[in-house]
């Protein structure tokens, strides 16, 4: 079922603990990203994303307008993980050569690109399966690839990849819009 | 057919969606399915070379029980536990150093539940794993405070930290419940 992230946004902000777990669930691949991409090692970006997750739980009245959570969860991220390589060159005294902490933030560019995959891949995981697969090649698969090669790996015909398509971004387009991510 | 009225070919239409339509902008303008596929691929393609990393499913664990915390510690009811077992207590100092470091293993026991802790020291720190047991059942509904960091069960219920000190303080907390068991001196 989909539901808009206002809505599971008021069951999380009410106490509901499955309304909490589908967010986590939805939103962890994002904050993992962001985390290591700032310069943390796999352990430490998940100690950052508890951190993240705990602020977010707790500051969770206060959110206004959870479209912009996914903003909300990479700035929070960032800043954490900045954070905490400050405090573990400060503890440690790395090589001199390693990388300052305020070097390894994300461009902006790929603060989007992080969040539109985010919203993507939340959209993505309500579709059923085939779909889901086709417009993951779609969208995904290298752009050598072509409507052919893609059509043969579903078993159709190049013809029959068209419909399909049109069918599939029809139901992607809605769930986004419910989902209160709207493309038009 | 003209050539313009052809459908684009995916390549073409990455492309676009990169750097503009370009010469497709006559055949995006007649063809609304195409012109719908640019659009979202426009804004989404560029979102599959972002290629989110997945934690592990330990960790989402973790990342969903932060919200034992959430009560405020005024709402819990306050007891106490007890050390039970203490592994450095039925053998002397000496023969504590194993070849792997050095370990300790405490049992602390609340009146319904136990809690029962592994320590290893290793070169630059301690480090932990600990379980919740409500009698022989692992309960994974505890946050373990311990000294001044709090651990979130991952899962399994298992609560693993590590820390450049070993804690002297050890609480279990719900969202209804504070259990502070006494102090272990190391």
């Amino acid at each position: 079922m989909t539901e808009s992230i206002n809505i599971l946004w008021r069951r999380v902000v009410d106490g509901d603990r499955a309304a909490w777990a589908d967010l986590v669930r939805q939103f962890a691949p994002l904050v993992m990203t962001v985390a290591v991409r700032s310069g943390l090692s796999a352990p430490d970006a998940e100690d950052c994303g508890q951190q993240v997750w705990l602020a977010l739980y707790r500051t969770r009245k206060n959110v206004r307008d959870p479209a912009r959570l996914p903003a909300w969860l990479i700035q929070t991220t960032r800043r954490r993980a900045v954070r905490m390589r400050q405090q573990q060159s400060a503890r440690r005294q790395v090589e001199a050569d390693a990388p300052e902490a305020a070097s390894l933030c994300l461009p902006d560019d790929q603060v989007v690109q992080l969040e539109q995959a985010a919203i993507l891949e939340g959209a993505l995981a309500r579709l059923e399966p085939r779909c889901r697969d086709l417009l993951r090649k779609l969208f995904f698969s290298p752009g050598g690839t072509t409507y052919a090669e893609i059509a043969r790996h579903f078993g159709l015909s190049p013809n029959a990849l068209g419909p399909l398509r049109s069918r599939c971004l029809a139901r992607l387009r809605k769930i986004l819009a419910e989902l209160g991510y709207p493309v038009d | 057919m003209k050539s313009s009225d052809r459908h684009p070919t995916r390549a073409q239409m990455l492309a676009a969606a990169r750097s503009g339509p370009g010469r497709l902008r006559g055949h995006l303008q007649r063809c609304a399915e195409c012109l719908k596929w640019f659009e979202m691929l426009r804004r989404f393609s560029p979102a599959g070379s972002a290629g989110l990393m997945a934690p592990s499913e330990d960790a989402v664990e973790r990342w969903i029980n932060v919200s034992l915390l959430a009560p405020p510690p005024s709402l819990r009811t306050k007891s106490s536990g007890r050390v039970v077992f203490d592994s450095w207590r039925e053998r002397p100092a000496a023969v504590r150093d194993l070849p792997e470091g050095l370990v300790r293993r405490l049992r602390l026991a609340a009146p319904d539940l136990d809690l029962e802790i592994v320590g290893e020291q290793r070169r630059r720190e301690w480090r932990f794993i600990a379980r919740v047991y409500r009698g022989r059942t692992a309960a994974g509904d505890f946050v373990l405070r311990a000294g001044r960091q709090r651990v979130v069960p991952g899962g399994d219920g298992f609560l693993t930290w590590s820390s450049s000190r070993p804690p002297r303080t050890v609480v279990l907390i719900s969202p209804d419940r504070e259990i502070r068991f006494e102090n272990v001196s190391w």
